[in-house]
């Protein structure tokens, strides 16, 4: 034991850097209770969208079954009962995922280096549909300028569509920034400092 | 694992690790925002507990998920803090329960903490597992370092806790 750490790891192993048994035991249990629930409500909330929509599903079967609806409504009938179905399968599988985590069975080195490489290409992604949506902008009004030449809009519906439009990508582009500003900027280089941190010699 | 045994391993793990636990929040945090660490490390472990295999020790496998989840950690701002009426006051956690304890010591273990955060976090993380009595080969498996660099690291920063806990009158005279 190096002799300059002695006085310090007689201070740690003082009782008062010891937690007690019956701290720790609330701190479980008031967490697990949160935990049981959040699972709880997912469960009941599941199970109640899924009754409600074997419900709809059973009354369109019995529809297409009698002959009731006819060429296009078949498809356009299948596409809105799955398209529930689908979110459905989606909010479970995603809730399943948020329940679990990769193991952390990588070393701390690893799992920075990892973490890096995500957000370095959420924000790849981020710049990219930001990059769309800049050139959405422009050929949106070439859009708008020639439906209104063309005679399919009035001015004043061309000037509705360009500003619905246009505030939509707009603050689009907005929360985007944002959120690279806010969350992704300060990950970046809090993840660059801890993997130069980890490597120094 | 179902359920009630996954809700049993958290409220052991939680129990038997606790020190790690509080000892990760301490250094990495500081006032209300102990509390968030603490909710972000106790939300790691219950979604890692399934992804325990038996691979190492259970002290290990918090330390990794303690450590990681300090070292990726952002404070929030103080609007977007959680204070939700079951909030764990951290000195709560440490207040002694047998009334052996040092008048100083509650002093002295808040400086050895604030001298803890002066740490680079990396240096931080080896230290800690270093006090709490951790083997060279445990603390390099947990960081993936070798264990010569978890030496160097660990003497290297040793030495500045000392001189921070410790100042010597020369350095104040200069400063």
């Amino acid at each position: 034991m190096h002799p300059d750490t002695d006085p310090l790891t007689e201070l740690w192993g003082s009782p008062e850097n010891q937690p007690t048994t019956a701290a720790a035991d609330r701190l479980a249990s008031v967490f697990v209770t949160r935990m049981r629930a959040r699972r709880r409500f997912q469960t009941v909330w599941l199970a109640w969208t899924v009754v409600a929509m074997l419900a709809i599903s059973g009354l369109a079967g019995v529809q297409l079954a009698h002959g009731r609806v006819h060429g296009d409504g078949i498809l356009n009938l299948t596409v809105l009962i799955a398209a529930p179905w689908l979110a459905t399968a989606w909010l479970y599988r995603t809730w399943r995922r948020g329940a679990t985590t990769p193991a952390p069975q990588a070393p701390l080195r690893e799992t920075i280096l990892i973490a890096r490489q995500a957000n370095r290409a959420a924000r790849l992604r981020l710049r990219v549909v930001a990059g769309l949506i800049v050139t959405m902008l422009p050929l949106l009004a070439l859009a708008i300028t020639h439906l209104h030449e063309v005679g399919k809009l009035a001015t004043r519906e061309a000037w509705s569509m360009g500003l619905v439009f246009g505030a939509a990508l707009a603050t689009s582009l907005v929360v985007m920034a944002w959120r690279d500003r806010s969350r992704l900027a300060p990950e970046s280089r809090q993840l660059d400092a801890l993997a130069r941190d980890i490597d120094r010699p | 694992m179902n359920a009630t045994e996954h809700d049993a391993c958290f409220a052991t793990w939680t129990r038997d690790h606790r020190a790690i636990l509080v000892h990760v929040v301490q250094a990495f945090a500081e006032g209300a925002d102990r509390h968030d660490l603490m909710q972000e490390i106790l939300l790691a472990l219950w979604r890692a507990i399934p992804g325990f295999r038996g691979g190492s020790r259970p002290s290990t496998y918090v330390y990794r998920v303690a450590h990681s989840t300090a070292l990726t950690w952002r404070r929030r701002e103080a609007t977007h803090r959680r204070r939700s009426a079951d909030a764990i006051d951290a000195d709560w956690m440490m207040s002694p329960d047998d009334g052996r304890a040092r008048s100083d010591t509650p002093a002295r273990l808040h400086a050895l903490f604030a001298a803890l955060r002066d740490l680079q976090p990396v240096d931080r993380s080896i230290m800690l597992m270093a006090l709490d009595g951790a083997s060279y080969h445990e603390i390099s498996e947990v960081h993936g370092l070798s264990e010569s660099h978890v030496g160097v690291r660990l003497t290297r920063a040793r030495q500045q806790l000392t001189r921070i806990l410790n100042p010597s009158p020369a350095s104040d005279h200069a400063s």
